[in-house]
């Protein structure tokens, strides 16, 4: 069974339903389309093993492993930081090391959900390598968001508000009196609480001031009292002497931050082809205000009947980053990571140089007739039994290990495993006909417009 | 095409492959009456021959120095579940081992030990031949291969794959997959990528034969007689191919240039170019010959215009890991200039505009590179770091140049001016990126003053973390007529020394060389790969995907086999015939 047939169910704009817990049924069985959905979603990749664990654990199951790391977790973070440790205080060291090592743990896929997470924090806060000026900072930055990936949201913004990285790139090396912050304030009120429109000139302005006093000194968040502005400031209606910390109390009582916060997690977990109502979200809001768990609130999201539905199954475009990791997951290898974020950052996704203050723009953004033919060439070089990638991708070998060796049961297993047959008959058809190579059978199969969706 | 048709076409290329060989095997048993050497099987026109005349000679030294042990230790934690060509191979191997009563090592022996040749072709053509000492062995392989495809070569499968076997007087034929062929004539095994390849060489061949061939006869006799190996490559061809053509005429980086440009032409020039090895000892001995002639209007600056004029003999430091003498007129080399680099990149026009700051205005040709004398050395060392500063996480040996300058009281002058500019700059933009600057000083060693900087550890709390630039303290010395210009005043120290120790005289120049580098100390570079193990598993981990605990093994591969090496010794050399490289690797 595929979800291909099914139509967004009238009770989706029902907050009730929408968020309860998914029970399957025999109107809406778990099945291989929904498990994949569910992995792809809360990860970079299913691999046949993690669709098949996941049929058999059932979706509440399912996603309670996902909250959790798997085996060899704590051992490769020891690993990487073993690794990072000369990143760390290089100084020659360029943004791209550290994506490098940091595609290259997301390729270990050891905690799919906390570098899924990382990376939308990534794009949220949108905070570019080369403003921050050095690899060092920006190691720190990343390891900041995937330390609160799945923690608490109040606690992390506390931390971004002194992350170096943060500051030197939102041009608040010093933040003084005479010349206070105002890209960091706007940036605060407007990206990562508020959102536009729910704030005016002065609160930006008195948010900067509020601040004042906050510096990176030698690559360290460093307070100088000499450059605090002790005037009054008024910041959405509350006045006083206000400091960065009452700022961000203001910040994160106001009801319209865990809006904000859940609308975003919203496109990056259920959908990015509609708009929600605020009635739909309401709900995810207000639960998520009080303590801002965002483990909680990405549960929620994850085991909803919104989520399981035709609403959110397929309604988003996969990244570059998605699609590379989603190819190299499926066939169980970790590639290169160097050369594959070069040719990321040909499609439009260099990590850690988001190109625009919000991010990526994501969604139908990703794809041109371009960036399709470079997806097409990438999915190649990445399946090719020799050359950049070294061959390690091996659908014909993933296909012998799970039972699926002989010429006829290939196809079935690649559109299986890889589009879990969400193609129309004809389309299967002339593919299970095509290539009798499973390289350039997998290669097809990638290439086809349903795979470019999560 | 369905996959009923190309099924079919499957089937119809291995009924052809038997076809073709049914022909080419008719006349077989005549081409394996004498055991023919293998340049005599060989058709010309071979793009590439490497021809492993003396396995055991070679084996003997990788089992000498354990390489067999190192590299399977690096290996096995790369063996791939899916990698199944390999487990294959594994399997092979351990049968014909029990069959023939040997282990893995001994098997090699018997079955290359007259004789390894691999070559390439046009048309992505390759093939490798393994000549066994005794026709037995080669037999128990073939009545192997037999058994096995007799158990799966008459499957569907198999037939589909493109699998077959096929015997002839002498000999047999086959293959498990329609991509690699196999053959067994004599005591000789053939493998092959392509089948018309091996039914040629099959055929009886009275002429064509590569032995015959005028380039390759004058590439064979230069590599020289007796050799444990020796490599062909056919430069005539390889220079038609426009990758090739494109890296030997294109200038590349100055450095590249200044370094390179010689022997470039030279190949770019060349018919051929031949290696032989010889095994002496524990010393592996290879000399390189091309016979093309490096262009010496460009290239002059690179070549000693008299046999009494060439590079210094090495200089010898304490920790030393390698060190570098070459012949380069700096002078013609800026000549050269348009020459060498017609199109002018803006690179290149700031990096003259940056020397003549530098030089305050002076004109580079006459008043500065004219003042350099073509004998340019290079040391590299492992450093000692000062417990009182700290140990850098990243350890990077020292390097220091040597010139030898004209009127170096005057140039000397110039030079350090230029030197503490080129260090004001560097401060300037590390304080732009809220970097920590450099700290000029003076010191005196043996009565010669120098000026030395450094970084201030002050304020560093992991001392025995530090950032990399701590490798750093740049020192420029002037002694007689030399300028020392090198990374550490510690190591400047030690050039004094052994420029001292010279006495003013100046050491023979070995006979029409123009680059003469030696590594002298395999330990101490595998001991500074091992100081560096993270950021260089990190490396590799980015770079190849490998796991960190595969990228590991392959560097404790590379250690092992640094450290059974003594000193290697390479020499470049203009010749009247064209250009010849030779190299001593000294193992221990």
């Amino acid at each position: 069974m595929t979800m291909t047939d099914q139509t967004v169910p009238a009770a989706a704009g029902d907050p009730k339903w929408a968020w309860a817990p998914y029970q399957p049924g025999d109107n809406r069985p778990w099945n291989l389309a929904l498990a994949a959905h569910l992995l792809r979603r809360a990860g970079f990749a299913a691999s046949w093993s993690d669709m098949q664990q996941a049929l058999a654990d059932g979706p509440q199951r399912t996603v309670d492993r996902l909250l959790q790391p798997r085996a060899g977790f704590e051992e490769l973070e020891r690993g990487l930081e073993a690794l990072e440790a000369s990143l760390a205080i290089s100084e020659s060291a360029a943004s791209d090391d550290c994506a490098e090592l940091w595609l290259y743990r997301m390729m270990q896929a050891r905690h799919p959900l906390l570098e899924k997470m990382t990376l939308f924090w990534h794009g949220y806060l949108a905070i570019a390598g080369a403003r921050a000026g050095k690899a060092s900072l920006m190691l720190r930055h990343v390891r900041l968001l995937r330390r609160h990936a799945l923690g608490r949201f109040d606690a992390m913004l506390r931390d971004v508000c002194r992350d170096p990285a943060t500051l030197m790139a939102l041009d608040a090396r010093v933040n003084r009196k005479a010349s206070p912050a105002l890209e960091f304030a706007g940036a605060l009120l407007g990206r990562y609480t508020l959102g536009a429109g729910a704030f005016g000139e002065t609160d930006v302005r008195d948010t900067a001031r509020a601040f004042t006093g906050a510096a990176v000194v030698a690559d360290e968040y460093r307070y100088l009292a000499h450059e605090r502005d002790e005037a009054a400031k008024t910041v959405l209606g509350r006045q006083g002497d206000l400091g960065g910390e009452d700022v961000l109390r203001v910040l994160l009582a106001h009801p319209a931050t865990p809006r904000f916060v859940v609308g975003r997690l919203y496109g990056w977990l259920i959908s990015e082809t509609d708009v929600p109502a605020a009635s739909l979200l309401a709900p995810l809001a207000d639960s998520f205000g009080p303590d801002y768990d965002i483990a909680k609130l990405a549960g929620t999201m994850l085991r909803s009947n919104l989520f399981f539905s035709a609403g959110a199954y397929r309604q988003r475009v996969k990244s570059p980053l998605e699609f590379a990791l989603g190819i190299a997951g499926a066939f169980e290898a970790s590639v290169a990571a160097a050369s594959l974020h070069r040719q990321l950052a040909g499609l439009g996704q260099q990590l850690l140089e988001p190109p625009t203050r919000e991010g990526w723009p994501g969604g139908r953004r990703w794809l041109n007739r371009f960036t399709l033919v470079g997806r097409s060439n990438l999915a190649a070089e990445l399946l090719a039994a020799q050359g950049s990638y070294a061959g390690k991708l091996d659908p014909q070998a993933v296909a012998a290990r799970h039972g699926s060796a002989e010429p006829g049961r290939i196809s079935r297993f690649l559109l299986e495993l890889l589009v879990q047959n969400d193609v129309p008959a004809e389309v299967a058809g002339q593919l299970s006909q095509g290539p009798g190579d499973a390289r350039q059978l997998a290669h097809a199969i990638v290439a086809l417009p349903e795979y470019q969706l999560a | 095409m369905s996959r009923a048709q190309k099924s079919n076409r499957t089937r119809k290329c291995a009924s052809l492959a038997f076809g073709i060989l049914s022909i080419a095997l008719g006349g077989v048993a005549a081409a394996l009456q004498a055991a023919q050497p293998a340049e005599q099987w060989l058709p010309q026109d071979a793009v590439l021959v490497v021809h492993i005349a003396q396995p055991a000679a070679l084996l003997d030294l990788a089992a000498d120095l354990k390489v067999p042990e190192a590299i399977a230790a690096s290996q096995s934690p790369q063996k791939q579940p899916g990698n199944s060509d390999w487990q294959n191979l594994l399997r092979f191997g351990d049968a014909l081992g029990a069959k023939l009563g040997t282990d893995w090592k001994g098997l090699l022996r018997k079955l290359t030990g007259a004789g390894i040749t691999y070559a390439v072709y046009p048309r992505d053509t390759n093939l490798v031949m393994f000549d066994a000492q005794d026709i037995g062995a080669m037999e128990q392989v073939r009545q192997l291969v037999q058994s096995i495809i007799s158990q799966q070569g008459g499957t569907p499968e198999a037939s589909k794959r493109g699998a077959f076997y096929r015997e002839f007087p002498g000999g047999a034929a086959w293959s498990f997959d329609g991509k690699q062929h196999f053959a067994i004539a004599g005591n000789r095994l053939v493998m092959c990528n392509r089948l018309e390849m091996l039914k040629l060489l099959l055929q009886p061949r009275q002429q064509g034969a590569l032995a015959s061939w005028p380039l390759y006869a004058q590439a064979r006799k230069a590599a020289g007689e007796g050799t444990a190996a020796w490599v062909f490559v056919n430069m005539a061809m390889l220079n038609q191919a426009p990758p090739v053509r494109q890296a030997l005429t294109q200038a590349g980086s100055p450095l590249e240039a200044l370094l390179g440009a010689a022997v470039k032409q030279s190949l770019g020039q060349s018919n051929w170019v031949a290696v032989g090895v010889r095994v002496a000892g524990r010393s592996l001995l290879l000399r390189a010959v091309a016979d093309g002639k490096a262009d010496l209007r460009a290239a002059a600056f690179a070549l000693p215009p008299d046999a009494g004029q060439g590079p210094l003999s090495n200089l010898v430091v304490p920790r030393q890991l390698a060190a570098a003498s070459v012949w380069r007129d700096l002078h013609k080399f800026y000549l050269a200039k348009d020459a060498l680099f017609p199109g002018k990149t803006s690179g290149g026009i700031l990096l003259e505009n940056f020397m003549e700051i530098f030089f305050t205005g002076r004109d580079l040709a006459e008043e500065v590179f004219a003042r350099f004398n073509p004998a340019v050395r290079l040391v590299v060392a492992g450093q000692e770091y000062d417990a009182a500063v700290g140990t850098p996480l990243e350890q990077y040996p020292a390097a220091a140049l040597v010139f030898r300058v004209d009127r170096p009281d005057d140039f000397g002058e110039v030079f350090e001016e230029a030197w503490q500019k080129a260090i004001g700059i560097v401060n300037f933009t590390r304080g732009q990126q809220a970097q920590r600057g450099l700290i000029f000083d003076k010191s005196v060693h043996r009565g010669v003053p120098f000026t030395y900087c450094y970084f201030s550890a002050h304020g560093e709390k992991a001392r025995e973390r530090l950032p990399a630039r701590f490798n750093l303290r740049p020192a420029l010395a002037r002694f007689g007529p030399y300028l020392i210009l090198s990374s550490t005043d510690a190591l400047a120290k030690d050039v004094i020394d052994a420029l001292s120790r010279e006495e003013g005289r100046a050491p023979p120049a070995p006979a029409g060389a123009h680059t003469l580098l030696e590594i002298t100390n395999g330990s101490g570079i595998a001991a500074l790969l091992n100081a560096n193990r993270s950021a260089l598993v990190r490396q590799s981990v980015v770079g190849s995907g490998a796991s960190p605990q595969q990228a590991e093994a392959q560097l404790g591969l590379n250690m092992v086999l640094l450290q059974h090496l003594d000193r290697v010794r390479f020499s470049v050399s203009a010749t009247p015939e064209g250009h010849r490289a030779e190299a001593e690797l000294h193992l221990r």
